[in-house]
């Protein structure tokens, strides 16, 4: 390895990281997303609280689907920090 | 009567193709811990992963014959199966073993008045199943129950095993891609028995026929969004708790039990009741019967 060689991989592994870093940022529409839910959630149960144990599973239920978009970005900055797909290649 | 021990069985039978599909990891494979089947000769057809010196994994078909990492050329032929035994395999065996004793315990001489808490906690756990699938799916459904209650258990009991202090077998997508890819086969399955072919493919063209691209792409990123919604969540606990081990050190006693209480058995429920909800969901939403009525209507 040169001096170049070296350079650029730790260039393509601070951007690798970085964009780990930014990727989990699409973790701010999921965690508002589920603030509502829940929101209106404890609000459905204080209008009506014999249907809580209802309105519990559908959050439940919904919340898990809504970070669904989380979970992806989640896998893909786990996927950066461990496979390296650009500093691998640098040889 | 002897719904605890269906339970098992089906339990057993997701593990085993948990085991047979997915369970090709390269990471034992070093350690030598190595297993080969060979088969019967005239299935050729057969794919494997191989892993390069950088590390580099690739995943070969090869038929009859492939080439190793030198480019010699290996005859293969006969070679039906191969896989290694990882950790993550090893870990849904004893969880597979602790799940099947305690149903098998639970299910054993039941009376028809219950006289033991006993038959009164198995009478419960059936009953929570039957009632999710019944809610969720409908009576004519009723027969995924124990599909559904061996999916929740093993997926409950594999997560909480990180609680024992070993690595989640469902913290491993090769784990949790097999469970994704029984909902796809039972989807497929579904789609048939109640729409035929003709049911199956109109189910393709709805709503309109040129959406038979997304239609196509939907029918594979169900179960796989389904998988990698269990796996990521699973995997961000254990990596948190990881981390919160490594940070604390030698004063990790207080603290990590009160969040584990979050991130290992609270997700752990949830996300099983996610998963086999989601199974519920696509299973009963893949019925074809209503477009073959329309059809012979007309």
């Amino acid at each position: 390895m040169n001096d170049a060689t070296v350079t650029a991989y730790g260039a393509a592994l601070a951007a690798e990281v970085m964009g780990a870093g930014i990727a989990m940022l699409a973790n701010l529409g999921p965690g508002l997303g589920e603030g509502i839910s829940c929101s209106k959630a404890v609000e459905a149960v204080g209008r009506q609280p014999e249907a809580a144990g209802i309105i519990t599973r559908t959050l439940i239920i919904g919340d898990a689907i809504c970070e669904t978009s989380g979970i992806y970005a989640f896998i893909f900055a786990l996927l950066i920090m461990f496979t390296h797909p650009f500093a691998g290649q640098i040889k | 009567m002897k719904k605890p021990v269906l339970l098992l069985i089906v339990a057993l039978f997701v593990g085993l193709v948990t085991f047979s599909v997915f369970a090709e990891g390269a990471e034992t494979e070093k350690e030598g811990r190595k297993i080969e089947i060979i088969g019967p000769r005239e299935v050729v057809s057969v794919f494997r992963i191989v892993e390069d010196a950088d590390g580099a994994r690739r995943v070969e078909f090869f038929k009859k014959s492939h080439h190793d990492e030198k480019g010699n050329l290996i005859d293969d032929e006969g070679v039906v199966f191969k896989f290694n035994l990882t950790t993550s395999v090893t870990a849904q065996w004893v969880m597979l073993a602790i799940a099947g004793t305690l149903f098998f315990i639970l299910g054993r001489n039941l009376k028809v008045v219950p006289t033991e808490k006993r038959q009164i906690l198995a009478e419960w756990i059936v009953g929570f199943f039957r009632g999710m699938v019944k809610d969720g799916m409908g009576e004519k459904y009723l027969s995924y129950a124990p599909y559904i209650g061996g999916v929740f258990c093993l997926s409950m009991f594999s997560s909480l095993s990180s609680l024992l202090g070993m690595r989640s077998p469902t913290a491993d997508i090769s784990i949790i891609a097999g469970w994704g890819t029984m909902t796809f086969i039972l989807v497929q399955i579904n789609k048939f028995k109640t729409g035929g072919v003709i049911g199956a493919g109109k189910s393709l063209l709805q709503p309109v026929a040129p959406l038979l691209p997304i239609n196509l792409l939907s029918e594979i990123t169900n179960p796989l969004s389904q998988t990698f919604r269990h796996f990521g969540n699973i995997l961000a606990g254990t990596i948190i708790m990881g981390v919160i081990y490594f940070a604390l050190h030698y004063f990790a006693i207080l603290l990590p039990a009160v969040l584990s209480l979050y991130f290992d058995i609270f997700g752990a429920v949830i996300q099983a009741y996610v998963f086999t909800t989601l199974i519920t969901v696509y299973v009963s939403g893949a019925d074809c019967s209503a477009l073959v009525k329309k059809k012979s209507k007309a």
